[in-house]
């Protein structure tokens, strides 16, 4: 028996003597007794008590009889089930009496009660009572738990949902899944066929696999866990086969779900939209990259002497605009070539003065556009559509520029405090020179000094000063990338391991004039040969009949460079060229002087103009 | 048991191979065999009749997929652990459907590998 359940018996009787005889013979563990004395007593008790499992009624009372009472029982909702056995004194032949009364739920006992009768029939009601009994807990905790389990899964911001074998989702699933799969009435629907047109075919297929193994107990689940295909899997989501546009980024995870034979039939699954947050993550690596960028630039920006930095936003927009224009005003497709071979000289003078003034990002930047631009000459024809990339980054460039603009205002007041005077000028021209050196010859693994006593800066007229910059970066970057060996290569040629370069001015008859020399490999006469021969422009035979001297000027045309590969610092052939001509349009003249094995030198004559 | 289990490698690495001999020389078992690319390791596993055999499956001359269905034909109760990068989970997937018994994405620990071997030679026939 079990111990938690007692279960109460109601005896009435008008005579207690009988009571105490009833009680007598029924008396057994678990069982309660509840006395009346009458018809009314019993209903009075009845209003209060609920879980009585039996009533044992005496029929002949004063007032209120058997019968009576019973009918009022009857009828109300709360005792109705309750099971009654009636005693009587009345004989066997009038049992008709009981006629109309439930049957089941009713009985009767004769006076003298026989105790083995009486306690073979309570047994009956009360074994049936607890199995009642049982059964009502049961429900009440089935009742409980499916009230939670509703609860939890309208509730759950993720979709719960549970597959069976055939990979059928089962009708109890989370409110929120139909929210986050955009589907309703998903019971007894296949997951695989709900991927369809979602996600990938491959990735469906390898979720089908995956989903097969996860219902083979033999394979770990720690080793399913790591190939799950499902994990930040962009949907896209369509309607009447049609793409509706909505995409979202999905997570879901499965877990096996053992049954008690340790099988596995169903998996549990959830699903998280995790869009936000990944659309997030990526919102804040765009704007830590910002930040980062201007970090950058305002770094470089404050170790910029202000002057030079005007010139170069000047300098620079020039430049931005001029390939504006070329951009937009190359209509002819005869001209495209010729357009691009311009483009590629302005990015190149802006990359140098970038350059000079240690702007790294705005390098990287140039470089990039200047990237764009050969992979655009490289294609075999062209038509207006390849020009809209160079478009794009010259966006992207002007951009940087007003960055750049807007960080110059900004720092303006800090910068003032220690702005330089403009007697430092001189001094700052040399540092920036010997950046340009130090930082070249850094980047190219080679060991060189400056050497620039005899040098005047005040030589050069105000407004020569960006355009002598110009060239020097220029010259200074050939010198070193294609001059002056490595240390290795020095030292094996029995020179010095550090190479120089000298700058000097001088001045005569009403001109100025620098020159740049370094004791490196000297111009490659060969070279230049055969580069000049390669670039069609010219004859081998015509070449063969020239003096050294011409040979070397054909560093100065568009198209020839001796240098192996490209890189950021020179080596496209355009770089003399473009010095070139902007000496031409100064009315300046450029010398270049060269030994084999010894030196090489360019030496750059102005007239001296009026300020 | 007084047979030592039988291991085969399959790597189209020489280093990772010498890695995993590495790994498992104090472990109790016997490395039969190693092969370089698919083809030589089904020659390798008719010759040596591994009971377990790791297996790269990005490989030259024959893919791993296709060699795990001929070792699989040749001794079907052989456990193959697929080893692969974690970027090609759909062929991982492929494996252990076609019957691979476990996977290790690459790169991979000492752990990892002892993990997987133990529970393959725990579980019954290994030796059938």
């Amino acid at each position: 028996m079990d111990n938690d359940l007692v279960q109460n018996i109601m005896i009435v009787d008008d005579h207690p003597e009988n009571l105490l005889v009833l009680e007598n013979i029924l008396e057994a563990p678990g069982l309660n007794f509840i006395r009346a004395e009458s018809g009314e007593e019993t209903l009075r008790i009845m209003l209060k008590q609920r879980d009585v499992a039996l009533i044992l009624l005496d029929v002949q009372m004063p007032g209120m009889d058997g019968f009576e009472t019973a009918s009022i029982l009857r009828s109300a909702p709360n005792t109705k089930h309750i099971p009654i056995i009636f005693v009587t004194a009345i004989s066997k032949e009038d049992k008709n009496v009981f006629k109309g009364y439930e049957s089941g739920a009713v009985d009767y006992m004769f006076k003298p009660v026989d105790p083995d009768i009486l306690k073979s029939k309570v047994q009956v009601f009360l074994e049936l009572d607890r199995r009642k009994r049982v059964l009502e807990d049961k429900n009440i905790e089935l009742h409980e738990a499916k009230k939670n389990t509703d609860k939890i899964l309208a509730n759950v911001r993720n979709g719960l949902f549970l597959l069976d074998q055939k990979l059928d989702f089962k009708p109890q699933y989370s409110a929120a899944l139909e929210r986050i799969l955009l589907t309703k009435n998903l019971a007894n629907t296949n997951f695989i066929d709900f991927l369809n047109d979602k996600i990938p075919d491959k990735v469906k297929t390898s979720c089908n696999d995956y989903l097969e193994l996860i219902f083979q107990d033999n394979m770990p689940e720690s080793t399913l866990d790591k190939l799950n295909p499902l994990s930040e899997i962009e949907f896209s989501f369509t309607e009447n086969g049609f793409e509706s546009g909505i995409k979202k980024i999905l997570n879901f995870s499965f877990k096996r779900i053992y049954n008690s034979d340790k099988k596995i039939d169903e998996v549990i699954a959830t699903v998280a939209d995790v869009t936000e947050k990944i659309y997030l993550a990526k919102k804040l690596k765009e704007s830590e990259d910002q930040y980062k960028k201007q970090m950058e630039m305002a770094f470089n920006i404050l170790h910029v002497e202000p002057a030079l930095l005007n010139e170069f936003m000047e300098g620079l927009e020039a430049e931005l605009s001029h390939i504006d224009n070329l951009l937009e005003y190359t209509k002819k497709s005869s001209e495209y070539a010729k357009s691009l071979e311009q483009i590629f000289r302005a990015m190149h003078l802006v990359k140098g003065n970038a350059s000079l003034l240690d702007l790294k990002f705005f390098v990287n930047q140039a470089h990039e556009f200047e990237e764009k631009i050969i992979e655009v000459q490289n294609k075999k024809s062209l038509d207006g559509t390849d020009f809209l990339p160079l478009v794009m980054k010259l966006s992207e460039l002007k951009k940087t520029g007003s960055e750049i603009n807007s960080l110059i205002d900004r720092i303006k007041n800090i910068q003032s405090h220690f702005r330089p005077k403009r007697q430092y000028e001189s001094e700052l021209f040399i540092k920036s020179i010997q950046n340009l050196v130090n930082n070249t010859a850094e980047d190219l693994n080679k060991k060189i000094t400056l050497n620039h006593k005899d040098f005047d800066f005040e030589l050069i007229p105000y407004n020569h000063r960006l355009l002598v910059r110009e060239i020097l970066i220029q010259l200074i970057r050939n010198a070193i990338s294609h001059g002056i060996e490595t240390p290795d290569e020095r030292k094996k040629l029995k020179k010095k391991e550090t190479g120089t370069l000298t700058l000097s001015s001088y001045e005569q008859n009403g001109c100025y004039g620098f020159s740049l020399k370094d004791d490196g490999k000297g111009l490659q006469i060969e070279q230049l040969k055969q580069k000049a021969v390669k670039s069609g422009k010219f004859k081998k035979t015509e070449i063969d009949s020239w003096s050294n001297e011409q040979i070397m000027n054909l560093i100065f045309l568009q198209g020839i460079s001796t240098a192996k590969y490209v890189d950021q610092i020179s080596g496209r052939g355009v770089g003399m060229a473009v010095i070139k001509e902007k000496i031409d349009k100064h009315d300046g003249q450029i010398e270049v002087n060269s030994q084999a094995g010894k030196f090489c030198e360019f030496k750059i004559t102005f007239k001296k103009t009026k300020e | 048991m007084s047979n030592k289990i039988k291991v085969m490698i399959v790597d189209d690495s020489k280093m990772i191979i010498k890695l995993i001999q590495g790994f498992l020389e104090t472990y109790n078992i016997e490395i039969v065999g190693s092969a370089s690319d698919g083809k030589e390791a089904v020659n390798v596993f008719k010759k040596t009749d591994p009971d377990i055999v790791t297996l790269d499956i990005t490989m030259p001359e024959m893919d791993g997929l296709t060699v795990l269905e001929e070792i699989l034909k040749i001794k079907p109760t052989v456990k193959v652990v697929v080893i692969s990068a974690l970027t090609d989970n759909a062929t991982a997937l492929k494996a252990l459907k076609i019957g691979a018994k476990d996977f290790i994405p690459k790169p991979f620990k000492e752990e990892q590998l002892k993990t997987a071997l133990d529970r393959l030679i725990h579980e019954e026939n290994v030796h059938a």
